[in-house]
């Protein structure tokens, strides 16, 4: 059977500036099988009494996790299924913790038609609008059957 | 082996019922949107919910009806029943934390088509109804309770 | 273009809009869903006993295919902000772990007065069959609703 045909805009049909978000409130299941499909069992993620001790003072999010958000926009909704990720950079800002609600942004902030190459900015911003985590990445957008 | 006990047409009777509660927990929200994709804000986003009616993160509706196969499909008529179809009407909804009973009755059986209608009812803690609907399912036939059974 | 988390509001539908989700049911969906619902039906969770009915394997919980309908409301139509108030299913034929099943969902009639639409409900596998159909009511998203945070 034919499935419906899923495909993101591509890159004919984006503009620099086009922009898309996504919000979520970050649980501690979502930690704890990030987690465990990562391996990463850092105590600052799953042990409380240790993460006492530290500058954070609580348990935080990976933050890849937070990243994932970005890579979920990218992915789902701009430009959309059928996009290529190529690179990326994040520089983390501020933790996020268990129960914070984390709106990630996607801005497409180049072109290059030619290559099918898009450059987007990124950011995470929490509940108190205290930006968690800035980006920018590369893309190749899908590409449309003639 | 199995554990659960078989019951064929011949066991069940007019107002049988059968029940099962379980709080819903935010693991559970947040799992259930995972399975099936859906993320829309208001179960997955406290900030967004608060600027709702509702306030709080709503349980998926789908996800306390699917209690309902539980029953049937585990408790009773138990394994081997095949539920049919199921219609859903939500009165009210019910928040991350709720714990909600589901409980069914035996309304009408038919013995020819080995039909079993079913009435739900979902209730939360505080006796709220916030589900009901009509179910019909095909309880496990003789031959296949002997095959179960063996 | 800006686009934002959010539903449609009933003004933006029409009869006759669809939307479509498709999704390979894995084990490990199954497998999650039985833990969440409680429904460890012998017929999905024991291979032994499902190899003893008609179906010969085990089969995917009806109810988490039904629950598809939600991922199209919840995310696409109406989207973000849509709730339900009634569904209607019957399930059809079985569907196995490792099938790839879609479902499409088209709105058949609008109510204004009581912000509803009515949804036509249809799951197919990968071979074209039918596996489930139904009939759903849904609330979208009223103006007012939203992410007030969602940042400029």
């Amino acid at each position: 059977m034919a499935f419906q045909e899923i495909l993101g805009y591509s890159i004919d049909e984006l503009n620099e500036g086009d922009k898309a978000t996504f919000g979520k409130t970050i649980t501690e299941t979502d930690i704890y099988l990030f987690a465990s499909t990562t391996c990463d069992f850092n105590p600052a993620h799953v042990n409380e009494a240790y993460a006492k001790g530290t500058f954070f003072k609580k348990r935080i999010a990976h933050g890849m996790l937070t990243t994932s958000l970005i890579s979920n926009i990218l992915g789902t909704i701009l430009p959309g299924p059928g996009t290529i990720f190529v690179s990326q950079n994040v520089k983390f800002l501020a933790p996020v913790y268990i129960g914070d609600t984390i709106t990630a942004e996607v801005t497409i902030t180049e072109l290059n038609r030619e290559k099918n190459r898009a450059i987007f900015a990124a950011q995470c911003i929490n509940q108190d609008d205290v930006v968690v985590l800035k980006g920018e990445g590369m893309i190749m957008p899908p590409k449309k059957k003639k | 082996m199995v554990q659960s006990k078989v019951n064929t047409i011949n066991d069940i009777n007019i107002g049988d019922t059968a029940s099962y509660t379980r709080t819903i927990t935010e693991a559970d929200v947040y799992q259930y949107a995972g399975i099936i994709g859906d993320y829309n804000p208001i179960r997955v986003n406290e900030e967004f919910a608060k600027n709702t009616v509702y306030k709080k993160r709503l349980a998926h509706g789908l996800l306390y009806a699917s209690f309902i196969s539980k029953i049937v499909g585990t408790d009773f008529p138990g394994p081997g029943t095949i539920h049919v179809s199921q219609e859903m009407n939500w009165t009210k909804h019910a928040y991350i934390g709720d714990t909600v009973t589901t409980r069914l009755e035996v309304t009408k059986i038919d013995g020819k088509t080995n039909k079993v209608w079913i009435d739900v009812v979902c209730k939360n803690q505080n006796d709220e109804i916030i589900l009901t609907g009509e179910g019909i399912i095909m309880p496990p036939t003789k031959e296949m309770k002997g095959d179960l059974e063996s | 273009m800006n686009i934002e988390f959010k539903g449609k509001t009933i003004d933006k539908i029409k009869v006759g809009d669809t939307a479509y989700f498709a999704k390979t049911i894995s084990e490990s969906d199954v497998v999650q869903y039985a833990g969440i619902t409680g429904d460890v039906n012998p017929v999905i969770v024991d291979e032994e006993f499902a190899a003893k009915t008609h179906f010969k394997k085990p089969v995917v919980h009806g109810m988490l295919l039904a629950s598809l309908f939600s991922n199209v409301v919840g995310t696409k139509l109406p989207g973000p902000g849509s709730v339900h108030v009634s569904y209607k299913v019957s399930f059809i034929n079985p569907v196995y772990i490792g099938d790839t099943v879609e479902i499409k969902v088209e709105v058949v009639e609008i109510f204004k007065e009581t912000n509803s639409v009515k949804m036509d409900v249809e799951l197919m596998n990968q071979d074209g069959v039918q596996v489930m159909k139904g009939m759903g009511v849904v609330m979208p998203p009223t103006a007012d609703m939203g992410y007030e945070k969602a940042k400029a």
